[in-house]
């Protein structure tokens, strides 16, 4: 019992929800909410400015790398 | 003490399983696939690019702190201490401020998109636009030529020098 708390006690610390857990028949799904790296999206955005403006003539994506 | 350094190692595992999916996404959003209405979008903007250069160097539009472009008015001071707002004294050649507007508008329509787009293929919470807003504005920022009117981060307008 203890160690149930334990867990759920890391979970919310961690900043996770756990939506559903004890059935069998349903898989347990843990929402983690994720912390947006300001950045990573800079770097994003960068990449999407510098097509727009023409200093890049592809922009780089994960489908194009693929 | 054995009891504790268990607990302690499973601490340890659950706190750097939820850790590192974190740190590794630094610099992991991308437009992770090129949707017909993307790919307008950015195709709208580039076409859009110089025209809407060529108004910022004439000090009509600016780039505001949230990721959009933004028409601006000038404030007139009245006899009677009251400021009325003013758009028709720009030297706008033969384009009506009407057209301006409306550049303004689609331009920030396929940003709209765009943005929303990076928040859906990359499961972010739709909470998290004001954060990709704030992204693109500071980028927006630092591209800004010389003299472009950019808004600072107080909601004033200034001229990037």
């Amino acid at each position: 019992m203890r160690k149930a708390y334990l867990i759920l006690g890391c979970c919310f610390f961690a900043g996770c929800t756990v939506k559903a857990v004890g059935d069998p028949n349903r898989p347990i799904t843990i929402n983690a909410h994720v912390i947006v790296d300001i950045r990573g999206l800079e770097k994003t955005a960068n990449n999407i400015e510098d097509y727009v403006s023409g200093e890049k003539s592809t922009l780089e994506t994960k489908e194009a790398t693929k | 003490m054995r009891k504790f350094r268990i607990v302690l190692s499973f601490l340890f595992l659950i706190t750097g399983m939820v850790l590192m999916p974190r740190l590794s996404l630094a610099a992991e959003y991308d437009l992770k696939e090129l949707t017909s209405d993307v790919k307008t979008a950015l195709e709208n903007r580039r076409v859009r690019f110089e025209q809407l250069r060529a108004y910022k160097e004439k000090g009509v539009i600016g780039e505001n702190n949230h990721g959009y472009v933004e028409f601006l008015t000038r404030r007139i001071h009245t006899e009677g201490g009251l400021y009325m707002e003013a758009s028709h004294d720009y030297d706008l050649e033969d384009d009506s401020v009407a057209k301006v507007k409306a550049l303004v508008e689609a331009e920030n329509q396929d940003r709209r998109l765009i943005y929303k787009t990076i928040i859906q293929q990359n499961n972010l919470i739709p909470g998290e636009l004001e954060k990709v807003e704030k992204a693109f504005a500071q980028v927006q920022k630092d591209k800004a030529n010389p003299g472009d009117k950019i808004q600072d981060a107080d909601g004033n307008w200034v001229t990037k020098s």
